[in-house]
């Protein structure tokens, strides 16, 4: 369903995503781990089109994100680590903008709406203007834009981030039945916790370099002993430090 | 290099400015004591018009400078004391709004100046006892205003205390022209010397003497005019007002600046409590529901930024107060001979291209940059940026052409101008709508700065002085390819001579057109946040 190949990305003298191939496939839950400036939030840009590929191809459900940005666009959610919403419209009137954006009709619309506003419990505050909404207010209200359109592919940048423990546990078991519904989900995180609650596989990337890829327990079993997924993320990335002399 | 162009631009204009106000001020002087009442009349106007017009763009910058800047909000959690932000953001907002202004007015007053025979030494007095003082005076008033403004608010929503200020504004300058009689002269006509002399001697009452552009018109003065000892009572007159309005403004930021940022802060919880805008339930018919989302997003941020919709106000309200004096003087207009009503109505034309230039430099050139750091949510949508820009063009032109166009069917009936005249200039406004919006656009798009929240700063960068003066520069040739077809058409000149011009316009409207908007699809494909 995604597919990375040799995907390249230089920033002036920093090369911040070095020759990453990724196959996801689809009704996967996938995450992306690595610390600050690993270049996770740099590839998800290009897997959504919102950066351009200094080399290297990605294809979101077949369609290439280059060549056929439209098609690619349409069967993609995405919810940014901060999101910034046009401040002065209501919540209700940035999500309605969204679903005519992508050509659903009103009364489609407005169904998905009435759930997505239940589910997300925004129901008191979504009729006032975003500026004076909370981060967290901010946050559900991108992943009701990405949840809108029902799409085949979520990509999601920190999905936890500025939510409080309700609504975390919220977004959780909807990101869960939409991947049993056969949704594919990206997310990129530093909340391990997350990733290991969540992932059928995870991915390790430092200094744009992918380090290692695949399940949970593959990850933690070492020389047939189970090890704590944070011990081992860290070795593995202070390994890769100590090899490149830093 | 950015300085360089932006230096290069701002002298030229200066430069220009003042050779234009020069020989306008001689050839006034050229027609005697008549001429020269006009010109200290039309020096006093213009500082009166600047310094309303200071005012209100104090007032505009200072929302997003005093209250809605992250710098203040940081600067607020530091143990500084709020009226020490407090100042250093007046003088920020005094250098914001001014200097624009100032590039209309130092040409201005050194032309006047010059004409007057001012010494270097008395323009630097004038300059330093006088124009400090006086944008000094304006940022003052304008910070007072806003203070109130957002006390009130907390009372009154704050569209209906800018309804009512503009209504109040509106009033006084009614009354004021209403009073001072300013169109005495058409209304009596010029039939007897007694009509004229009523005339001049309303022009020597009608300044008001309580507003510092007047006491600059008299510190201008030459010096057979004006005795040494009035300079400086004027000067201190500055100076003092200055001060006095230096502590009074102090007094009020220590009193209520916090409190009123507080009130600010606040607003945004407080005034939504309406669901959905009739805007987004408009079903825009025919319209695809991508476009119709895109509009309406445009339509409803537009209505809700109150630096958006104040100042298009104000230039409504100024366009109405132009027409209304066309049509006052639609009776004399009739009595002019061909050549004067031609002149007459190239002036015209040519206020409609300045019209054109500010309000696509000010409301088109900013529309890419106020899509923020929120563009990612069109740049992830199923279609293309360039569809966007697309529809921003064609809203823009929609509504902008509109107005101009009915601005002049109104101001062409109003001079009694004949059909092919008015069909003519309806072709050349088409022609000047669509450059300046796609020149507007398109560099709006290369300069894009999307960090700006404020869109008078943004239509005042670097990238908006490059548009005013190329826009400026495609009026002057479009009023001049006008003048030589009227003047090939009255005098029966060859048709090979009219369509040479024409074709000229047509070949630098398309240059205008399609380069910018190139150069724009190109910029809005390749935004990386």
């Amino acid at each position: 369903m995604i597919k990375l190949k040799h995907l390249s990305k230089q920033f002036e003298s920093t090369l911040a995503v070095n020759d990453l191939s990724l196959n996801i496939e689809k009704g996967e839950l996938f995450s992306f781990l690595g610390p600050n400036g690993a270049g996770k939030t740099t590839t998800i840009k290009m897997m959504v089109g919102l950066m351009t590929l200094n080399s290297g191809s990605i294809h979101m459900g077949g369609f290439d994100i280059e060549k056929e940005p439209k098609k690619a666009k349409a069967i993609i959610g995405y919810v940014p680590d901060s999101a910034f919403l046009y401040q002065h419209l209501t919540g209700m009137e940035l999500l309605l903008m969204v679903g005519q954006l992508y050509s659903m009709d009103n009364k489609s619309i407005h169904q998905k709406l009435e759930i997505l506003i239940e589910r997300l419990v925004m129901r008191e505050w979504l009729g006032d203007r975003v500026s004076g909404y909370s981060q967290g207010m901010k946050q559900r209200v991108a992943f009701a834009s990405a949840f809108l359109h029902e799409p085949k592919i979520l990509i999601i940048d920190e999905p936890m981030v500025g939510l409080d423990p309700k609504t975390a546990r919220i977004i959780k078991d909807m990101l869960k039945e939409l991947r049993q519904s056969g949704v594919t989900i990206f997310i990129s995180t530093h909340n391990l916790n997350v990733a290991e609650e969540l992932s059928d596989r995870i991915a390790i990337i430092n200094r744009g370099k992918l380090l290692g890829v695949g399940t949970v327990e593959s990850f933690r079993t070492v020389s047939g002993e189970k090890e704590n997924l944070e011990e081992r993320f860290l070795r593995i990335v202070e390994e890769e430090e100590m090899a490149k002399g830093l | 290099m950015e300085i360089i162009v932006s230096s290069t631009i701002v002298l030229g204009l200066i430069f220009g400015g003042y050779s234009l106000f020069l020989r306008g001020g001689e050839f006034l002087l050229r027609q005697g004591e008549l001429g020269e009442v006009f010109l200290d009349r039309l020096f006093y106007l213009g500082w009166s018009i600047i310094f309303y017009l200071l005012i209100l763009s104090n007032l505009i910058t200072g929302f997003s400078t005093f209250y809605r800047s992250p710098e203040v909000a940081f600067l607020m959690t530091l143990p500084v004391d709020n009226n020490q932000i407090f100042r250093v953001k007046f003088v920020e907002n005094l250098v914001y709004s001014s200097w624009a202004l100032l590039i209309l007015g130092i040409p201005l007053t050194l032309a006047y100046g010059g004409l007057q025979g001012l010494a270097p030494t008395q323009y630097m007095v004038v300059f330093l006892a006088g124009i400090i003082p006086f944008l000094f005076i304006a940022t003052v008033f304008a910070a007072l205003l806003l203070m109130i403004l957002v006390y009130f608010s907390q009372f009154v929503k704050m569209r209906t205390l800018f309804i009512l200020l503009g209504l109040g504004f509106s009033g006084l300058f009614y009354l004021y022209f209403s009073m001072s009689q300013q169109d005495t002269l058409l209304g009596g006509g010029l039939s007897n010397f007694r009509a004229l002399g009523r005339y001049l001697a309303n022009l020597s009452h009608t300044p008001f003497p309580f507003i510092p552009s007047y006491w600059l018109s008299k510190l201008f003065l030459d010096s057979e005019s004006l005795v040494w000892v009035e300079r400086l009572f004027y000067s201190a007159l500055f100076l003092t007002t200055a001060a006095i309005g230096w502590e009074v403004i102090s007094w009020f930021s220590e009193k209520i600046y916090f409190q009123t940022y507080q009130i600010m802060e606040g607003q945004g919880e407080k005034t939504g409590r309406k669901t959905i805008s009739r805007v987004f339930k408009f079903s825009w018919p025919g319209l695809r529901s991508p476009t119709k989302a895109l509009i309406s997003k445009d339509m409803v941020q537009f209505l809700r930024t109150p630096q958006q919709w104040v100042q298009f106000l104000m230039m409504g309200f100024f366009i109405a107060v132009y027409i209304i004096n066309l049509a006052r003087g639609k009776v004399h207009f009739e009595d002019l001979s061909p050549f004067w009503r031609s002149t007459i109505y190239i002036f015209n034309f040519g206020f409609m291209g300045f019209i054109l230039s500010a309000l696509t430099t000010r409301f088109v050139y900013p529309v890419i940059s106020m899509e923020g750091k929120s563009l990612w949510m069109l740049q992830m949508s199923p279609f293309s940026m360039k569809r966007v820009f697309i529809e921003k063009f064609w809203f823009a032109f929609f509504v902008i052409f509109t107005m101009t166009e009915a601005v002049a069917l109104a101001s062409n009936f109003f001079l009694g101008q004949r059909l092919e005249i008015s069909v003519l200039t309806s072709g050349f406004l088409l022609l000047t709508s669509l450059a300046l919006i796609s020149l507007s656009l398109g560099l709006g798009a290369v300069y894009a700065q999307f960090d700006e929240p404020n869109p008078m700063k943004i239509s005042s960068g670097y990238g908006g002085i490059i548009t005013v003066v190329l826009s400026l520069i495609y009026v002057a040739f479009s009023v001049t390819s006008l003048i030589i077809v009227i003047n090939l058409i009255q005098g029966n000149g060859s048709n090979l001579y009219i369509g040479g011009t024409v074709g000229f316009i047509l070949i630098l409207t398309a240059l205008y057109t399609w380069l910018p908007l190139k150069w724009g699809f190109r910029a809005v494909d390749k935004y990386e946040h």
